[in-house]
């Protein structure tokens, strides 16, 4: 085949060809937002992990010499009605929540993306099955369900919480998906894709999920913070996080009741909740204006 | 200026107005002046400057299109006229109905001058309707709007008899059908009874035909001419098709980038235009009726970005005799002519240069040279690169919501065989809701058909296993019609020419030089590689699409509508390319089109089909010029055609609607549409009514043909 691209015309380069996510997500990185979310996320959990260590106090030592006392220089954030130091056990608690509430976020909406999406690409079987099996999910109520495993979970420590609490989460979206992903099928650039021997997997990967990436991302960003105030209530049924343990939602559980006298108890778990999931947002954010930067001015 | 002179052409002169308007009948009863419409730019982007400058005026009874590509601004400069424009956009000038300046005025007053003076019919009839009432009900509501005192029942007889008018047969029943239970045409029938439901003084029309087949934009045609006459309404059409402009209008505005380039009479500007975009325009047309083997020429280059106009004529960067001083000072629109025609104004530096030296469209715009196919092996010794045989789809049909029960079926193709031979290209023509799409998809799909047999590149499409149907898929390709729903849009155009060869294990390090190939075999470079598809014009978009179905080389190529969602003057490049690729890479090519205009110029044979199955096939030049099929011959009479002379001449315009596929007449499928049917003796109708025809051939030529009677 005669190449024009070899002898005439001006020499030009080959074009950059990335790969499907990375060219998607190239852009990403440079993003204001992202790089705001992504800095405030690291300095939380450095402040989680490090923070901890630069108080003389330590997670289970209690002074006996105050009691629902509020912020000092001898205790920064306070101490609660057993004497012990808040600055400790609400970065402690930290640590717990950034990792269940990112962690559970990442993996129901995971779950979601690939349920929904093959549900939605291949119609027929997979789709009832998967549309069942999801309509199943959002009606058995979640008691049933922890009454009928709570032996497995409370052994499983928090990694059966992270997928308990996945578990819960992901019927709503992956119906969503569902639906966003039998429009897109219809579209042309899928038939393209098929016609040219793609396989569903490849369609799927290249073709739907990148254009789901805003609900998707949207998701998450929602998720973290549901997935926080979730595990609260699993800590009641016994599941999750127990006492002396304690978790950002356990501390604003805990701390509600105090919220107008000893307004310390309630404050610094509740805002480092506000800047966690204020990070996330950010990052969500960012994120979507990365991956939609070629759609045009979204913003009026 | 007296300008009515297209009236010569109509037998009938235009009947004398009951002037209802307080204005003396000479005076036009809309005039536009200097009109400017802006919309801010959001964020990065410049204020969009969607009209710079726009004067016309109508009067009773006439017709003035106003002609321009995708953003030449015509539907801004038309819905500025009864206040419709979104409140952000910046409209200065003046427009005057019956001499009564329409700019400035409150949204009250304007409500009163909206449907009563001014009206509107738009191009999709779906969306401009209230989907969740029946059209008798919303016409009542237009009549009761303007006329508070009439009665419920004086409405509703007034809207079936506007139903009627607007030759709804059956009014009286179908005044209580919802919108979505008519067909495209008859909707926008309503429409135009909507529009004309209080006799307005002006009816604007945005585009009133772009998205109906071609039998029907016939139709809806000879019911505007229809209603111009009965009314005596002004009526502004707004289109991109030349061929609506000489078939309907008396005076055309054609506008370009915002501006008004070119007006006069209908003849005036066909017969002599004197801008060279005019003339590109008409250049860039295919013709149905022409037995050019010449392609239409294209108009090099693209629009100006309308948030930055160019300083001088807009049109000089893609103009082919641009002066340096054309790029710098916006020419004024002047009248032609010494001493001045009537009415013919043109905006162009060199307007006298074309006038003196009488260059014609052919001069400034040379047809590209068909690619040689001198000496082609006759088509008999070539292989059979696609064979359908007795090919069969049919689309269930349900009924019920929870006990769901198949009931019928549509039978979208319903039994259709062709061949496709080495270095062919094969038009598929037909209405909407022929199957076309459906053969294509079929096709497509390389699996065993509900009935018939496909056999592509020697391979029965039934017996092939899943390797062997992906090593297919490498020689048989397809492009899209709707080039922005194509491609995907997160993708860059580098990323989507690349995906066929990634699928196909391409190594890894030929890809991207293989790419660069490919986007210049398309006429695309590096710099569009970058981009996205949002970010390239129609054209270039649907390059991309072609650049995509090539790059594996691919044997035989179907083509779904390739070039009708494009303006005319990109339209002609995409062809002109087809042409050049099909030649120079030596393809197959199944095309699927309802443009017969451009099917002409680039198919070899044409298949038309009706309702699901092939009425005749043949040689494109014996099916075009002899067409034996009473339905190919309405289909091609229905086609517009940009000349004014030979545009106003006896068309068989068919009756009706084409017949529910779900429930297809007996016999032949045509008959209740045909124009020929009513005129058999009575035995020969029972033939039709009983035996569905065969194709059968036409003497020794390659022409086949389905009818008992041609």
């Amino acid at each position: 085949m005669p190449g024009p691209g070899q002898s005439g015309g001006p020499p030009q380069a080959d074009p950059r060809l990335l790969g499907r996510w990375p060219a998607l997500l190239r852009a990403a990185p440079h993003h204001p937002r992202v790089l705001t979310g992504t800095a405030l996320l690291v300095l939380l959990a450095l402040l989680a992990w490090l923070g901890p260590l630069a108080a003389p106090w330590g997670f289970t030592e209690r002074d006996h010499t105050s009691f629902l006392a509020p912020p000092s220089p001898r205790h920064w954030f306070g101490t609660d009605g057993t004497g012990r130091d808040l600055y400790v056990i609400t970065l402690v608690g930290l640590r717990k929540s950034l990792v269940i509430g990112l962690l559970v976020a990442v993996l129901t909406t995971a779950a979601a993306a690939a349920v929904g999406a093959v549900a939605g690409y291949f119609p027929g079987l997979p789709d009832r099955v998967l549309t069942w099996i999801t309509d199943l999910a959002l009606v058995v109520p979640p008691l049933l369900v922890l009454t009928v495993l709570f032996p497995v979970a409370e052994k499983g420590g928090w990694l059966a919480l992270v997928l308990l609490l996945a578990a819960f989460g992901w019927m709503v979206t992956a119906r969503m998906v569902r639906g966003a992903a039998r429009t897109l099928r219809r579209h042309e650039y899928v038939r393209a894709a098929r016609y040219l021997g793609a396989s569903p997997t490849a369609i799927i990967v290249r073709h739907l999920l990148p254009n789901l990436s805003g609900l998707l991302v949207a998701d998450v960003t929602v998720n973290v913070s549901a997935a926080i105030i979730a595990e609260t209530g699993l800590s009641y049924v016994g599941l999750g996080v127990q006492p002396p343990d304690v978790s950002l939602g356990t501390l604003i559980a805990h701390g509600t009741r105090y919220a107008t006298t000893h307004p310390w108890m309630f404050g610094f778990c509740t805002g480092l909740l506000v800047l966690l999931v204020l990070a996330v947002n950010l990052l969500g954010e960012g994120l979507q204006d990365a991956l939609a930067h070629d759609t045009p001015a979204r913003r009026a | 200026m007296h300008t009515v002179t297209g009236t010569e052409t109509h037998p009938e002169p235009v009947s004398p107005p009951e002037t209802t308007g307080p204005h003396p009948p000479d005076e036009p009863v809309l005039r536009v002046d200097d009109l400017h419409v802006t919309f801010p730019g959001t964020g990065r982007g410049g204020d969009v400057r969607a009209v710079r400058g726009l004067s016309y005026q109508v009067r009773r009874g006439e017709i003035l299109a106003v002609v321009g590509e995708s953003g030449a601004g015509k539907s801004a400069a038309a819905l500025a006229v009864p206040g419709l424009l979104p409140d952000h956009a910046r409209v200065s000038g003046s427009i005057r109905l019956n001499g009564r300046e329409l700019l400035g005025l409150d949204e009250r007053r304007l409500a009163e001058v909206r449907g009563r003076h001014v009206s509107m019919v738009f191009q999709d009839p779906l969306a401009a309707l209230t989907p969740v009432r029946t059209v008798g009900s919303q016409l009542a509501e237009a009549v009761r709007l303007h006329q508070p005192r009439t009665t419920r029942r004086q409405a509703r007889e007034r809207a079936v008899e506007l139903l009627r008018r607007v030759g709804i047969p059956d009014a009286d029943r179908r005044a209580d059908a919802y919108p979505h239970e008519l067909s495209g045409g008859m909707r926008q029938r309503v429409m135009i009874a909507l529009a004309t439901a209080n006799n307005p003084d002006v009816i604007l029309c945005d585009e009133p035909t772009t998205a109906l087949d071609a039998t029907v934009q016939a139709q809806i045609l000879d019911l505007l001419a229809a209603v111009r006459r009965e009314t005596g309404a002004a009526i502004v059409v707004i289109t991109h098709d030349l061929g609506v402009v000489a078939e309907i209008a008396d005076r055309v505005l054609v506008m370009y980038a915002g501006r008004p380039v070119e007006t006069g009479t209908v003849p005036q500007v066909y017969r002599r235009p004197r801008m060279p975009y005019t003339m590109g325009l008409l250049a860039a047309l295919p013709r149905a009726d022409t037995a050019a083997p010449a392609l239409p020429a294209p108009i090099g280059g693209t629009p100006p970005d309308p948030a930055a106009p160019p300083p001088g004529c807009p049109f000089a960067p893609r103009c082919p005799i641009a002066l340096p001083h054309c790029r710098t000072e916006p020419p004024a629109l002047l009248p032609v002519d010494q001493p001045p025609a009537a009415g013919h104004r043109v905006a162009c530096h060199r307007a006298d240069d074309i006038t003196a030296r009488h260059w014609g469209a052919a001069d400034l715009y040379p047809s590209p040279a068909l690619p040689g196919n001198a000496a082609p092996t006759p088509r008999d010794r070539r292989p059979v690169v696609l064979d359908v045989d007795d090919l069969a789809k049919h689309h269930p049909l349900y009924r019920g919501a929870i006990l769901r029960r198949r009931a019928g079926a549509v039978r979208a193709v319903d039994g259709i065989s062709f061949d496709l031979r080495e270095h062919e290209t094969l038009a598929l023509v037909g209405e909407s809701g022929a199957g076309k799409s459906t053969v294509l998809t079929e096709i497509l799909e390389l699996t065993r058909p509900e009935r018939g047999r496909i056999t592509v590149l020697g391979h029965d499409t039934g017996a092939l296993t899943p390797e062997e149907r992906f090593a297919l898929r490498r020689d048989l390709q397809v492009v899209f019609q709707d080039s922005s729903s194509a491609l995907d849009p997160r993708m860059t155009v580098a990323e989507i020419v690349a995906e066929p060869l990634r699928v196909h294990r391409h190594p890894r390090r030929h890809l991207p030089h293989r790419v660069r190939e490919v986007l210049a075999l398309v006429g695309l470079d590096d710099s569009h590689a970058r981009r996205r598809p949002a970010q390239l014009s129609g054209g270039e978009r649907q390059r991309v699409g072609i650049a995509r179905a090539i790059a594996l080389r691919p044997r035989l190529l179907l083509l779904d509508e390739p070039v009708s969602a494009l303006d005319v003057s990109v339209r002609a490049g995409v062809l002109a390319l087809l042409a050049d690729l099909r030649s120079r890479l030596g393809l197959s090519c199944l095309l699927v089109a309802h443009d017969l205009a451009a099917v002409r110029h680039v198919a070899d044979r044409t298949a038309v089909m009706h309702l699901g199955v092939i009425v005749e096939i043949g040689d494109t030049g014996s099916v075009f010029t002899d067409p034996r099929h009473p339905y190919t011959r309405a289909l091609l009479s229905a086609v517009p055609v940009p000349d004014p002379d030979a545009a106003r001449r006896n068309r068989t315009v068919l009756a009706g609607d084409p017949p529910d596929p779900a429930d297809p007449p007996s016999g032949c499928r045509f008959r209740t549409r045909c124009p020929r049917f009513p005129t058999l003796a009575e035995t020969d109708r029972h033939t039709c009514v009983t035996r569905p025809p065969r194709l059968r051939p036409l003497g020794d030529a390659d022409h086949r043909v389905a009818c008992h009677h041609a």
